[in-house]
Formats: structure tokens, C-alpha cells, sequence
């Protein structure tokens, strides 16, 4: 048998793979976050004093080593499977980042030691809090670094840069390798916050007992500010990497953004609607609960709510109606894949120029000073174990949409390097090595141009 | 064609299996964790 030549009936080699990735990164990305955010939930209740916050951290350090050992399984399981179906690729990635896997490895043996030790001695360091602090800390900053390595290879993949692949240095820092940490950096603190938020407010649902209800509705708006909060910075983020994807892989950029599947980012602005109203409901909801009656300030927040309504809902204007090709969801003529972005489309709304840019500005600014007037009236404090079941929903739904939100986007940039070669094709490493494995390119590949042995 | 491809589905059903199996097994496990770990501290 040729190597490489193992086939998966029914579902195929290329299903496998995400399978497997898809699942370990909503894990992993989940327990950076909660890790970091459980970090500095123990560092803020030192300092405050208040009983919600440790007894947060203390279930943040339980939940990242219970689902630690799933990711961890499924990170190796994916590994395995790799090195079986695509063996020449992984072949190829082990010459070139194989000091990267390594300290990659050594990162995942740091996290779980710093994150053992920080729920283990939790009681036994009660008195000495600052440096108990330190291990959730540094535990986080070894899952952070992790993904950091492993951004070097997920970046050189779509955008490999054009040294030799000997050149280490220079493979590190490909074109989309900076943008892309920041972009997950982000994104760690934005999915993980939704999700406390959407776990606190199933809770807060499901507890009868008063102080329960209490800490399980400080824990939904804990969580909403941490999701929130970060979430008003991606568009930034998510625009930067855009931008070093288009001028390294112009190919997969216009694959993405304007050719089959541009439904892919459609589909994001709903996306980021729905966790955008969803959170701006909320903190209006809950300015009800005020220590100190906060009328003016609930008053604006009716107006943001207004606007992030209106900001999200022209991101979500489609430029045509070609919509979803690949299932027949097409009203009307494509747009030419190879317009600029300042061309007039059919849905005139739906430009890039300028309405895009008012909907993601006007969004990312509204959504600041809705965040801010939030937390000026959590300075004075909230009655705890008062919210309504409403409120409880739109936290439910905006930690659901941002899982979806992960894979859409994850999906979006793997499926970019299916761009630019052939019907069946794509790219393992665009430009370098084909979806099959038969040959690696020469042009534009950082290797030597050579045929699959 | 090999038998391999004739026993493969379409690449639009993969797609929502694939999408389907993601989500299945991501909650399958978190789920399975959290019904273990039921009654302690949370």
C-alpha cells in the first residue's frame, strides 16, 4: 500500500480530521479562558474580599482539569489520525516545526502541573492568597503560550511565509502568525466568558436555595462582561488577520470573502447580532437591580440597545442574493468574486464600503459605552437573585451562538485553503502541498519542489 | 473510481454529519463530565 493511502469509508479522510479538531478546540479554547479568567477571579476576590469570586475561581480550576483530560484525548486521537491519513504533510510539518511541537509539548505538561497544584491546594493556601494566585496565573500562561506555538503552524498553513522551511525564524513569523494570536487571544476571554455566562444562567434556572440563585446570577453577569467585553474587540482583530490573509493568500481571501463561501461571514453577522443584543438586553434588564437607582443611565442603555440593534442588523445585509451556492440558496446573480470591495453590489446595503464599516465601528463603539454605563452601575453594586427568566434566556442564547460562532469561524479559515486548485482540491499548506498529498508545489512553496515518494 | 469513493456520502451530507457529529460529540463529553461530577461543588 502507498503510503498515505489509508481511505475512511463514508465520511472520507477530509471529514476526520475536523471531527476530531473541531471538538478538542471548543474544549482547549474553553479551558485557556476559563483558566485565565478563574486566575483573575481569585486575584480580584483577594483583593475585594467578596466570596463569589473565590468560590468562581475554585470551580473555574475543577472544570479546566475535568475537561482538560477530554481535550487532551481528543488533541491526541486527532494527532494519531493525522499522522495515518496525511502522512506526508505531517512528515513535512515535523521538519519544519519540530521544535515548536516540542515546546508545545512542554507547555501542556506545565499547565497541567500549575493547574493540579492550584486546585489542590486551594485550602491548604487559604492563608496565602497572593501566592496561590500565582499558580492559576502561570497555569494560564502556559495554555496561552501553548496556543501560541501551535498558532505558528495553524498560521503557516494558509499563509506560509516565503522563507525556506529550514529558516526557522522566518517560519515563525509568517504573515498571519501575529493577527491570528490576537485574534484567538481574544477570542479565548470572548467564548469562555459567554459560556460562564450561559452555565451560570442554566444554574441560576435549576438552584431553589437563595444563596445559590445569588451566586449563580452574579456568575451570568460576571461571565457577560468577560464575553462582552472582549467580544467588542474582534471585529478589530477579526479585520487585521482579514487583511494579512488577503495580501499573503489573495486566493483564499477572495475564496472567503466574495466567492462560494462568503455565506460563511453572512452567517457570522447574525452571529454577532445575536450575542450583541443578547448582551446589551441584559445589562438593560439588569440596571433594574441597581443598588442605587441608575434612571439615566438605564435610559441611554434603551438607546445603545437601539443602535446595536441597527449596527448588527445592516452587518447582516448580504451584497446579492447568491447566498448558499452549495445548497441551492441563490436568489439572483454573483457578484463578480474579483470586485474590489469599494464596487457597488446588487444590494447596494450590503456593500463593504462604507456600510460594513459604519455597522462594525458603530457596534464595536455602542457596544463600549453600553459596557460602560454597565459598569458604572456595578461600582455601586447589584441586588443578587432578583434577575427574571428573560434575561436568563438571552444569556443562554448568546453562550449557544458563540459555540456556533467557533466553529463557524474555525470552519471558515480551514475551508479557505480548499481555494485555488481544482475542483476536488485544495491545499494541506496553501500554495505548497495539494489536499491528496501527490505532489508539493514548487511556486510559492517555502520547499523544494520534489514528487510524493 | 475505487470502492473507498463509492461508499462515501455526498459532500453536502458529510458536511451536516460532520456538523452534527462536532456538535454531538463536544456535548456528549462535557455532559458525560458533568453528570460524574454531579453533587459535589460547583
Amino acid at each position: 500500500m502507498p503510503v498515505g493511502d489509508v481511505q475512511v469509508p463514508v465520511i472520507g479522510n477530509d471529514l476526520m480530521i475536523p471531527l476530531l479538531v473541531v471538538p478538542h478546540i471548543l474544549i482547549a479554547a474553553f479551558v485557556i479562558g476559563i483558566n485565565l479568567i478563574g486566575a483573575f477571579s481569585e486575584l480580584t476576590g483577594t483583593i475585594t474580599k467578596k466570596a463569589h469570586y473565590d468560590r468562581f475561581a475554585r470551580a473555574s480550576a475543577r472544570f479546566t482539569l475535568l475537561l482538560f483530560a477530554v481535550g487532551s484525548a481528543l488533541a491526541f486521537t486527532f494527532l494519531l489520525s493525522l499522522i495515518t491519513l496525511y502522512p506526508i504533510f505531517f512528515s513535512q510539518l515535523m521538519n519544519i516545526f519540530f521544535w515548536v511541537f516540542l515546546a508545545e509539548t512542554f507547555m501542556f505538561v506545565g499547565e497541567v502541573i500549575m493547574v493540579y497544584a492550584w486546585y489542590h491546594s486551594w485550602d491548604r493556601m487559604a492563608y496565602r492568597k497572593n501566592l496561590h494566585v500565582v499558580f492559576g496565573l502561570v497555569g494560564g500562561l502556559f495554555g496561552l503560550t501553548q496556543m501560541i506555538f501551535i498558532d505558528v503552524v495553524a498560521s503557516y498553513m494558509l499563509t506560509p511565509s516565503n522563507a525556506q522551511a529550514t529558516d526557522v525564524g522566518w517560519t515563525f513569523f509568517n504573515p498571519t502568525y501575529v493577527t491570528l494570536n490576537l485574534h484567538r487571544f481574544v477570542g479565548n476571554f470572548s467564548y469562555a466568558g459567554f459560556l460562564i455566562a450561559g452555565w451560570g444562567a442554566w444554574r441560576y434556572l435549576r438552584v431553589a436555595r437563595e444563596e445559590d440563585r445569588e451566586y449563580y446570577d452574579w456568575m451570568g453577569h460576571w461571565g457577560i462582561v468577560w464575553g462582552f467585553g472582549f467580544l467588542l474587540l474582534q471585529p478589530f482583530m477579526g479585520y487585521g488577520y482579514m487583511t494579512e490573509i488577503k495580501s499573503a493568500s489573495p486566493g483564499a481571501f477572495e475564496y472567503l470573502m466574495l466567492g462560494p463561501k462568503s455565506w460563511l461571514f453572512n452567517l457570522l453577522t447574525i452571529e454577532l447580532l445575536v450575542m450583541s443584543v443578547a448582551s446589551v438586553a441584559y445589562f438593560l434588564h439588569k440596571l433594574n437591580f441597581a443598588v442605587k437607582p441608575v434612571p439615566r443611565l438605564r435610559k441611554a442603555t434603551i438607546g445603545a440597545l437601539g443602535f446595536t440593534a441597527l449596527f448588527a442588523l445592516l452587518n447582516t445585509i448580504p451584497a446579492d442574493g447568491y447566498l448558499v451556492p452549495q445548497i441551492g440558496l441563490v436568489f439572483g446573480e454573483k457578484v463578480d468574486p474579483n470586485i474590489s470591495l469599494v464596487a457597488r453590489p446588487p444590494i447596494s446595503l450590503g456593500a463593504m464600503y462604507p456600510w460594513k464599516y459604519i455597522g462594525l465601528i458603530g457596534i464595536a463603539l455602542v457596544g463600549v459605552f453600553a459596557l460602560s454605563l454597565y459598569l458604572k452601575a456595578t461600582a455601586t453594586g447589584f441586588h443578587w437573585g432578583r434577575a427574571n427568566r428573560l434575561s436568563q434566556y438571552a444569556l443562554i442564547a448568546a453562550a449557544v451562538t458563540v459555540v456556533f460562532t467557533m466553529m463557524t469561524m474555525g470552519y471558515a479559515r480551514e475551508t479557505a485553503r480548499r481555494a485555488g486548485n481544482g475542483k476536488d482540491g485544495g491545499w494541506l499548506i496553501y500554495n505548497c502541498i495539494t489536499l491528496k498529498q501527490e505532489k508539493f508545489v514548487g511556486e510559492g512553496c517555502p520547499s523544494q519542489p520534489m514528487e510524493t515518494p | 473510481m475505487t470502492l473507498w469513493e463509492i461508499a462515501l456520502l455526498p459532500p453536502l451530507v458529510r458536511f451536516f454529519l460532520g456538523f452534527f457529529l462536532v456538535v454531538i460529540i463536544t456535548a456528549g463529553s462535557v455532559l458525560l463530565l458533568y453528570w460524574m461530577a454531579r453533587g459535589e461543588e460547583e
